[in-house]
C-alpha cells in the first residue's frame, strides 16, 4: 500500500518527462520515495528519476512494490489540476489501481502488468567534460538548430561549450565562453553529435522547471541531462545516444 | 517454463540444421564488425519454426550486440517504425561504442493491420540509412517483397531457412529428456520429429505437451492431436479474459494467429466458463454480439477494414465488461460449433454439390435448388426408374443419390450407369 500527497505540477513533470519516451512505464514505489527508470523503444534515451519522499506530503509506504503505468491515461488525469494544486496518489495491491484524487474528484486508474517490462542499468560511462548551463539558453539554441537540421553537435574544452548545427543552406551556433556558464569542467576537447528530436524533447522537460541544467560529455560518447526540483527532491536525469556521423 | 524460450540457443553454433544459412548469417555478421558490409540489412526466410528468429538473437548475442525488436504486437505502421527502427538505426548505443541490432519479425505480415502501406516504405528508407545492422524476418519472402518492397530485393542479402532434418530434431528431442531427466521411448521422439515437418518449436512443443511425467511410454503419441495450436489459443484466451484493461486484451488478441471470426467463437463458447457473475456475462455477451454484427458487416461488404473494430469488440470490450475478479485455473473449452461444422463438413459439401447439378438442370441458383432438396428426394422415392433416369442425366454419383434415396442409392446408381452406357451407344448409333 502506498499513498502521498504531492503538487500537481511536480507529478506532471515527472509523467511528461518519461512520456518523451515511452508510452509505458514501471515506477518502484519504495519506503523513501518513488524511483523510474525507463529506455525507449529504439534504445537510444534513457529517463532516471528519483521522486524522493520529501517532495510529497504524508508519504507512507508500506511495502515497496512496482505499478505499471499507461503515461497517457495518467496525464489526462491530471490534465484537470492546476500546477499549484495538491494531488493525492493512492495505491491498494488488492484493488489493482491508482488513485488518483484531485480536490474532491477522484479517478482510479487501472494499472499495466509489470512482469514483462524488463529492469533497466544505468550504464558505467566516463563523461570527461561536466558543463552546468543555463536551461532557457541551452533550449534556444536547440530550438533554434531545431530549424535547420535533425541533428546538434556539441563541443567542449578547456574554455568554452559550443553547440553547431548545419542545415542544407543555414548554420545556427551558440558560442559561451566559461564566464558565461554556470560552470565548466573539461579537460581535453569533447565533441559528440546528437539527434534532435530526442535532445528538443528533453530539453523542454526541463525549462522551466529548472533554471539549470548539467551536461556531460563524451566523444562521440552517450550524453548525460540532469536538472533538479523542489529544492532537489526530485531528480531527473537522461541518457541519449550519440548520432553515428557518416563518413 | 516454456521449453522452447528455456532450450533458445544462445548462440548460433548450437542453433540446429540450416547449416548453410547460418554461414551466411556468420559471414554478413562478420562484415559489419568489421565495418563495411557488402548488404546492411538481411532477410531471413522460412517455414514457423525453422530457427530464424532464434539466429538472430543468437548472433547478436555472440557478437555482444544489443537488440531492438519490433514484433507483430507492435502496431507497426510508418510513424512508428521511423520513431523505433529509425531511430536505432543512425544513432548509437547507449551504452558507447557497440552495435544494435534491429529485428523485424515477421515483417510479411506488417501493414494488413492497420490499412497502413506506408510500413515497408519506412522500412526501405531505415535500411538505406542505417548505421547498424538490419535483420527482417519473415515466413513469405514473396508477400515481403511484392508492392512497396520490391527495393528490399535490392537492398538486403536473402538467406532462406528450410526445415530441420528429422534427424537433427531428434537428437535435440533426447539432449532435452536428458537436460529434463525424462526416460522416453525413442519412438515417441521420432513420431514427433516426423509429424512436426522440420518446425522445431513445435516438436519442442509436442515434447513439453506429453512430458508432464518422468517417463514418457509410446501411449502418450495418441495425446499429441492437436494440442500445440489450441495451447497457443488457451493462453491467449485466458489473457484476453483475465486482461484489466483494453489494450492488453487486444494486444494479446493480434499475438493470437486466429482469424476474429474463429476467435469470436472461442470466446463465446469460454465466456460463461470463465465470467461467473451474471451481470459482467450480460455485458460481456453484449460486446460480443456488437463485434458479431461487425463481423456480418465484413462479410456482406467484403471490406476486411472493419475487422479491427470487431477484434477490438470482441477482445477488449469483454474484458472491460467484467466487474469481478476471476481468479484460478479455467478449463477452457474447444468451440462446439466448429466441432460440429468440422464434422457436418463433407456431408454439407455433398449436398451443396448436388444443389449446384440440380439448379443447372432445372435452372435456378444452387441455393435456390438446395431448399427444393427435399422435394426432390420425395420424387427420388417415388419412383426408382424415375429415379434411374435422373441419376443418370444429373450424372449423380453414388453419395450424391444416397442423399436423395438413402439405403436404395446402389441399386439406383448401378441402373444410372446401365442407362448412361446405353445412351452413350445410342448417340454412337445415330452417327453411323
Amino acid at each position: 500500500m502506498f499513498q502521498g500527497k504531492i503538487k500537481a505540477n511536480f507529478i506532471k513533470t515527472i509523467i511528461d518527462a518519461t512520456a518523451i519516451l515511452v508510452d509505458e512505464a514501471k515506477f518502484k514505489i519504495a519506503d523513501d520515495g518513488i524511483y523510474g527508470r525507463t529506455v525507449d523503444p529504439a534504445h537510444v534515451g534513457m529517463i532516471d528519476f528519483k521522486l524522493k519522499k520529501e517532495a510529497f506530503d504524508d508519504y507512507d509506504c508500506k511495502e515497496e512494490t512496482e505499478i505499471g503505468i499507461d503515461l497517457d491515461k495518467l496525464k489526462t488525469a491530471l490534465k484537470v489540476a492546476t500546477s499549484e494544486e495538491m494531488v493525492e496518489l493512492k495505491y491498494e495491491k488488492e484493488e489493482g489501481r491508482l488513485k488518483v484524487s484531485i480536490g474532491n474528484l477522484t479517478r482510479k486508474i487501472a494499472l499495466l502488468d509489470v512482469t514483462e517490462m524488463p529492469d533497466t542499468k544505468i550504464p558505467s560511462l566516463e563523461l570527461p567534460a561536466e558543463i552546468v548551463i543555463s536551461t532557457v539558453e541551452f533550449h534556444q539554441a536547440i530550438k533554434a538548430a531545431e530549424s535547420i537540421s535533425d541533428h546538434v553537435t556539441l563541443i567542449a574544452d578547456k574554455e568554452s561549450f559550443e553547440l553547431v548545427a548545419e542545415g542544407d543552406t543555414d548554420i545556427v551556433e551558440l558560442r559561451l565562453s566559461k564566464e558565461q556558464l554556470y560552470s565548466l569542467k573539461c579537460e581535453e576537447r569533447v565533441k559528440s553529435m546528437f539527434p534532435l528530436d530526442y535532445l528538443s524533447d528533453m530539453v523542454k522537460v526541463a525549462r522551466g522547471k529548472s533554471e539549470e541544467l548539467t551536461i556531460n560529455l563524451g566523444n562521440n560518447y552517450p550524453i548525460k541531462l540532469s536538472f533538479e526540483m523542489a529544492g532537489g527532491y526530485i531528480k531527473i536525469m537522461y541518457l541519449l545516444a550519440p548520432r553515428i556521423e557518416s563518413e | 517454463m516454456n521449453w522452447t524460450e528455456k532450450y533458445r540457443p544462445k548462440s548460433l553454433k548450437d542453433v540446429i540444421g540450416n547449416k548453410k544459412a547460418k554461414e551466411e548469417l556468420l559471414k554478413w555478421a562478420k562484415e559489419w564488425e568489421e565495418g563495411r558490409p557488402t548488404k546492411k540489412a538481411v532477410i531471413l526466410y522460412g517455414k514457423p519454426g525453422v530457427g530464424k528468429t532464434t539466429s538472430a538473437y543468437a548472433i547478436a548475442n555472440d557478437f555482444n550486440w544489443e537488440i531492438v525488436e519490433m514484433n507483430a504486437s507492435d502496431e507497426r505502421n510508418r510513424e512508428i517504425i521511423r520513431r523505433i527502427a529509425l531511430s536505432g538505426a543512425i544513432n548509437e548505443t547507449l551504452t558507447g561504442g557497440k552495435k544494435r541490432l534491429i529485428i523485424l519479425d515477421e515483417a510479411d505480415n506488417l501493414y494488413e493491420k492497420a490499412g497502413d502501406y506506408g510500413g515497408k516504405r519506412a522500412i526501405v528508407e531505415t535500411i538505406r540509412v542505417t548505421k547498424q545492422p538490419i535483420v527482417l524476418i519473415a515466413n513469405d519472402y514473396y508477400e515481403l517483397i511484392k508492392g512497396s518492397g520490391q527495393e528490399l530485393k535490392n537492398i538486403c542479402k536473402a538467406i532462406e531457412f528450410k526445415k530441420v532434418g528429422k534427424k537433427e530434431i531428434v537428437a535435440l528431442l533426447r539432449k532435452i529428456c536428458q537436460l529434463e531427466g525424462i526416460e522416453v521411448d525413442i519412438e515417441v521422439l521420432n513420431t514427433i520429429a516426423m509429424r512436426c515437418d522440420g518446425d522445431v518449436r513445435s516438436a519442442i512443443n509436442d515434447l513439453q505437451s506429453i512430458a508432464y511425467e518422468k517417463k514418457i511410454t509410446r501411449d502418450a503419441i495418441s495425446h499429441l492431436g492437436y494440442r500445440d495450436r489450441e495451447r497457443e489459443i488457451f493462453i491467449g484466451l485466458h489473457r484476453i479474459l483475465r486482461a484489466n484493461d483494453l489494450r492488453t486484451a487486444i494486444r494479446e488478441a493480434w499475438r493470437l494467429d486466429e482469424s476474429p471470426d474463429n476467435l469470436l467463437l472461442w470466446i463465446d463458447e469460454n465466456l460463461p466458463i470463465e465470467y461467473k457473475h451474471r451481470d459482467d456475462l450480460a455485458r460481456a455477451y453484449e460486446y460480443l454480439s456488437r463485434a458479431d454484427v461487425f463481423l456480418g458487416r465484413v462479410w456482406r461488404r467484403q471490406y476486411y477494414g472493419l475487422w479491427g473494430y470487431a477484434t477490438e469488440l470482441m477482445t477488449g470490450g469483454v474484458a472491460i465488461a467484467k466487474k469481478h475478479e476471476y481468479r484460478g485455473f479455467t478449463a477452457y473449452h474447444f468451440p462446439k460449433w466448429l466441432r460440429s461444422m468440422a464434422r457436418s463438413k463433407q456431408y454439407r459439401h455433398l449436398r451443396m454439390n448436388l444443389a449446384k447439378k440440380l439448379g443447372k438442370f432445372i435452372h435456378c441458383s444452387s441455393k435456390k435448388a438446395y431448399e427444393l432438396l427435399p422435394m426432390f428426394a420425395n420424387l427420388f422415392k417415388s419412383n426408382d426408374d424415375l429415379a434411374a433416369r435422373l441419376a443418370a442425366k444429373l450424372d449423380l454419383n453414388e453419395e450424391e443419390l444416397s442423399l436423395l434415396v438413402g439405403e436404395k442409392a446402389k441399386e439406383i446408381y448401378k441402373e444410372a450407369q446401365e442407362l448412361k452406357k446405353k445412351e452413350k451407344q445410342a448417340v454412337l448409333f445415330n452417327f453411323k
